[in-house]
């Protein structure tokens, strides 16, 4: 697996929005703790970051050629990993009810294997969709929901 | 004694640093050793990184295996269950039609009593404004036939008062005639005595006196009859001046109450037609009413029904649906955004 598969792979654990300014929160906090020699790294990261994420930064920064023990080199690479996990674009998604981990990583997978690129699902709740959603990517919008289908039924019979 | 001493502080002093350098020694070894410990941890450590790795990495390559051929599956289980959740859905969408639709009854019905009844409205209001017209063109002709009336009333009063002013100029004038008469006859009998009173006081002789009273009496005859003549003739010419005045005043009243009727003929058929064309613009602006009225009424009873069928769908099918129709719905939403292109760059 080469580097850029496993930064796929790393960016795969973060599904939505709110996730990646999470792990960008939590990469700050290792940053801002890359200087302190009474820890060592692995504890560092045990202490600032989540399991998928540190098990994946890992490979990674073996696979890029860093030295786990140079404090600069990992504060670099660091901050060029924030940079790219902001890059990564937004999927929008407005849904009718608020949607289970399990749901958004369902949809997550969907986007993964049919789009063949990571993205960062914003998820907005509102009921009055019934069901289905508005997805909107790229500048795009697309109404796929219910109430849009139950109108335009109604619409074409009146 | 000092000797003593010494050698003795001399052999401690050995004995100490022997077991100086044999403590530094074993140092050396526990040192040695933890680096060899240290190293070999370190070797197992990346030994079993590697392994783990490699572990993951086919655990990755099995489970994308795995999930590429329960793909298929699960499209075959999420075709079945999204014909499902169709299905479910079609149901609901069927309710909601029929209920949409006695909705829809109910407003049409509801709509129509209303239609009727503000055309029954509008029918009674122009049959209002009809009967009120009538009403006012009756009384109208009335007020004119009570004018007409009164005018001919005070022609026929004027009438009698000049007759009866006439008639007591002619009483007057033949009062006047007899007393104008009775002075002459009297000034006639006063004459007549005075010349007796003459004849008797100056005894003129009786021929003379004849002559002169003859002559005299003609005099004042012919006098007294031009006097009564030109009276007679003056009374005429103010009778027929008095009758010129009356065919006058007769005929400026007759001419007055034909060009009043006529007025008034105008008038009626003006206020007939000015009714007429009130009543048509009426007819006319309530026809208009009653479009716009249905127009309005339609679109909200549109509009209400639309609010109510995604009101009672959004509360039938967002309470019935479960979790996982919901995801099915998602799933499809977008295969449908993907079919149609939303995610082509």
């Amino acid at each position: 697996m080469n580097v850029e598969q496993l930064y796929k792979e790393l960016f795969a654990e973060i599904h939505t929005v709110t996730e990646s300014l999470d792990i960008l929160h939590q990469i700050d906090n290792l940053i801002q703790s890359l200087f302190n020699t009474k820890m060592s790294f692995q504890e560092k990261l045990d202490m600032y970051l989540e399991f998928s994420i540190k098990n994946n930064l890992l490979m990674l920064l073996e696979r890029s050629g860093i030295d786990i023990g140079d404090a600069n080199a990992i504060e670099n690479f660091l901050t060029q990993l924030k940079t790219r996990i902001r890059e990564i674009p937004v999927f929008e998604f407005s849904v009718a009810y608020e949607p289970t981990s399990t749901t958004v990583k369902h949809v997550a997978e969907w986007i993964y294997f049919n789009l063949h690129q990571n993205v960062l699902i914003d998820i907005k709740v509102n009921p009055e969709l019934i069901g289905g959603a508005i997805i909107g990517f790229n500048g795009k919008m697309g109404d796929f929901s219910l109430k849009k289908k139950i109108e335009e039924r109604y619409l074409s019979t009146n | 004694m000092n000797i003593i001493f010494i050698a003795i502080y001399f052999v401690l002093f050995i004995l100490i640093s022997i077991f100086a350098f044999y403590l530094y020694r074993k140092e050396q070894t526990l040192r040695k050793r933890e680096q060899e410990v240290f190293n070999n941890a370190q070797a197992i450590i990346n030994k079993s990184n590697y392994k783990a790795q490699k572990l993951i990495e086919t655990a990755s390559t099995k489970a994308r295996d795995i999930l590429d051929r329960t793909k298929i599956f699960k499209n075959n289980i999420e075709d079945y269950a999204s014909e499902a959740v169709f299905q479910s859905v079609e149901k609901y969408v069927e309710e909601l039609e029929r209920v949409s639709d006695d909705v829809v009854k109910s407003y049409e019905e509801m709509f129509d009593d209303l239609k009727n009844k503000y055309i029954e409205d509008e029918r009674i209001a122009i049959s209002k404004i009809e009967t009120q017209a009538m009403k006012q063109i009756e009384e109208f002709g009335k007020k004119v036939a009570a004018q007409n009336e009164s005018y001919a009333k005070t022609l026929e009063k004027l009438a009698k008062q000049e007759e009866l002013a006439v008639t007591m100029i002619e009483s007057k004038a033949t009062k006047s005639i007899e007393e104008f008469q009775k002075s002459i006859d009297d000034k006639t009998s006063a004459y007549q005595k005075y010349l007796e009173d003459i004849i008797a006081s100056e005894k003129l002789s009786i021929d003379q006196i004849n002559e002169v009273s003859k002559q005299q009496i003609d005099d004042l005859n012919a006098r007294i009859m031009q006097t009564i003549t030109d009276y007679q003739s003056n009374l005429q010419a103010f009778i027929d001046n008095e009758k010129g005045a009356m065919t006058k005043i007769e005929e400026t009243a007759i001419a007055g109450i034909a060009d009043m009727n006529q007025k008034v003929t105008e008038k009626t058929l003006s206020l007939q037609q000015s009714l007429e064309q009130m009543i048509v613009d009426e007819f006319k602006k309530a026809q208009t009413e009653i479009q716009q009225y249905k127009e309005a009424e339609r679109t909200k009873i549109e509009k209400t029904v639309g609010s109510v069928v995604n009101k009672m769908a959004a509360e039938i099918l967002g309470k019935s649906l479960r979790q996982e129709e919901h995801e099915k719905l998602l799933i499809e939403a977008l295969e449908n955004a993907k079919s149609q292109g939303l995610f082509n760059i």
